[in-house]
């Protein structure tokens, strides 16, 4: 067996040979270049890192490479290639839910985690389903009104 | 060489969107209306008694020379939030549960102060029209989310009467723009943009099909009362933009905990170019402000920051941020693009002294303090009621 770890990366198998101690932001960030992937507060409060592990939400920041073995990881450049996506994207620019972009790889993920789990949510369940994203922009109800929207126009797809 | 090496023991501060109008406003707005309680009068009634009109003098000797909507605009925020009738019932509860209203009204200097424009910026732009008829704007002026190249794109566009997509703005390469000055003090619109649009007036008149064309266009100052820098008088602003906010709460006096129910905005920042962008700001802005007001604790202790990082600096998440209903009242501005005056800082400024005037009326209190966190409530109605007992 190899000294590396190996799991899916955005559905492609890899193995990085990495320090099991090493947190997976910066492994996304500078190993496998999937810049995406921000780091807004590196102790898990912000959310910008945010990335799907065996579908679940989870902050980058706070995941050590060694938990990983075998895991399925979903960043923003992989959902990028989903039909899901393409629903999500048109839903955040026509409800202007984007200024600086920074929170947006992340709130995107916490939207697929949240629809794929709830297809039809309410607004107090969007706004908890994206109260690990901070957004110091928008104020938030733009992105609440993109997630609301992407729930009706993808009506199948979650 | 004579070397001197001074150490401090205090915080290097920066600017804050507002660049020092979130202090002055929560200040000013907040002293008003302690002033209206020892006059025995309702906050609102005092400040529409001092309310500045078109061609009055500023506090620096300078002058309000376009229309002030004032009135019209609290009228509009009266009837979206209900707020002389709320501010009455809510006024004397006795209960536990409380609710309270509160409002602000303010405004917000557009463009450099003074003579900074002229003396210092010297702002140019540029517009090249290339072969292919499409369009490039070249500033130096940088967009950071605030959607100043959609902005700026329309605005060319529109005296164009090209569509958007003709029109390419890239963020800047200090090799390639000239020197329009810096992305601060609510200016790109209203300044830039101005230069801009007259720019592509011109091109508009000299077009030629197929032609390479470029138009370069210099700051011109509008005639002003000089700003005397020693003295701080004279204009300061060439406009202002204007906001009236309002804010509602629900407050339980035992445990001190106060939920915002309602936010209202209503801003004149002259013509919106984009609503979407501007819907953005004033809602992104406004949830800022309220942040600022009612949560973001910054301690200082020996040159020290309490708050290490935002684990302890606390922001608004999507569960703090209430309905916010907006509304612009157009008040068309002749040295901004299609009447545009600024935008980005007015937004943040006015929550803070709202919400904290709601805190007040709820719980029958004066605040002197931002952000009003639910410690300096609580020790407040302590005093209350010691005081009630005493
Ligand atoms: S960078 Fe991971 S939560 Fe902020
Ligand atoms: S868009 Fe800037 S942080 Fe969300």
């Amino acid at each position: 067996m190899s000294d590396c770890i190996h799991f899916i990366l955005n559905g492609e198998s890899v193995d990085a040979d990495v320090p099991g101690t090493a947190r997976l932001l910066d492994i996304l960030r500078e190993y496998f270049k999937l810049t995406g992937v921000k780091c807004g507060c590196g102790e898990g409060e912000c959310g910008a890192c945010a990335v799907l592990i065996n579908g679940k939400l989870r902050n980058s920041c706070m995941v050590a490479m060694g938990s990983l073995e075998g895991c399925s990881v979903m960043t923003i450049e992989g959902y990028e290639k989903t039909e899901k996506f393409a629903v999500v994207e048109k839903a955040y620019g026509k409800a202007g839910a984007v200024q600086c972009g920074f929170c947006t790889p992340g709130m995107i993920m916490a939207t697929e985690a949240l629809l794929s789990k709830n297809p039809h949510p309410t607004d107090s369940e969007i706004r908890e389903g994206l109260s690990g994203n901070l957004c110091r922009c928008t104020g938030y109800n733009m992105i609440v009104e993109a997630v609301m929207t992407a729930a009706k126009e993808g009506a199948g797809l979650w | 060489m004579l070397l001197i090496r001074l150490i401090t023991n205090t915080v290097p501060t920066g600017a804050f969107r507002g660049f020092g109008g979130p202090q002055s406003e929560f200040a000013i707005e907040t002293h008003m209306s302690h002033l209206a309680k020892l006059a025995g009068k309702e906050s609102l009634t005092f400040k529409k008694e001092h309310f500045v009109k078109q061609g009055e003098e500023t506090p620096t000797g300078g002058k309000f020379y376009e229309p002030v909507k004032l009135e019209e605009m609290v009228a509009k925020a009266d009837s979206l939030s209900d707020y002389t009738r709320k501010r009455e019932e809510y006024s004397w509860q006795k209960g536990r549960l409380r609710k309270g209203i509160g409002m602000s009204i303010f405004l917000h200097g557009c463009g450099f102060t003074g003579s900074a424009e002229r003396d210092h910026i010297k702002a140019k732009v540029k517009l090249e029209k290339k072969e292919d008829d499409t369009i490039e704007i070249l500033v130096s002026n940088t967009d950071m989310g605030q959607g100043l190249k959609t902005t700026l794109s329309k605005i060319v566009a529109k005296v164009l009467e090209l569509p958007l997509e003709k029109i390419k703005m890239i963020n800047p390469d200090t090799d390639r723009v000239p020197d329009s000055g810096p992305t601060v003090a609510s200016r790109s619109v209203m300044t830039v943009g101005k230069l801009l649009e007259r720019a592509a007036i011109r091109l508009k008149k000299e077009w030629k099909t197929g032609e390479y064309q470029a138009f370069e266009e210099n700051y011109v100052h509008p005639e002003l009362i000089p700003w005397d820098i020693n003295t701080f008088t004279g204009d300061a602003y060439p406009t202002y933009s204007w906001g009236v906010n309002v804010v509602e709460v629900e407050m339980d006096t035992l445990t001190a905990t106060t939920e915002i129910t309602g936010t209202w905005g209503i801003f004149d920042l002259g013509t919106a170019i984009d609503d979407t962008i501007i819907r953005g700001q004033m809602e992104g802005g406004m949830l800022q402000g309220l942040g600022y007001g009612s949560m973001e604790n910054m301690i200082q202790v020996n040159g020290l920051i309490r708050q290490n990082s935002i684990t302890d600096y606390i922001i608004p998440t999507a569960m703090d941020a209430p309905k916010i209903v907006t509304a612009l009242i157009e008040n068309p501005y002749s040295g901004g693009p299609f009447g545009a005056k600024g935008a980005g800082e007015l937004t943040l400024i006015g929550t803070a002294p709202a919400y904290v005037a709601a805190v007040e009326h709820a719980a029958q209190i004066n605040a002197n303090k931002i952000p009003f966190l639910p410690e300096d409530l609580i020790q407040q109605i302590d005093e209350v009621n010691r005081k009630k007992e005493a």
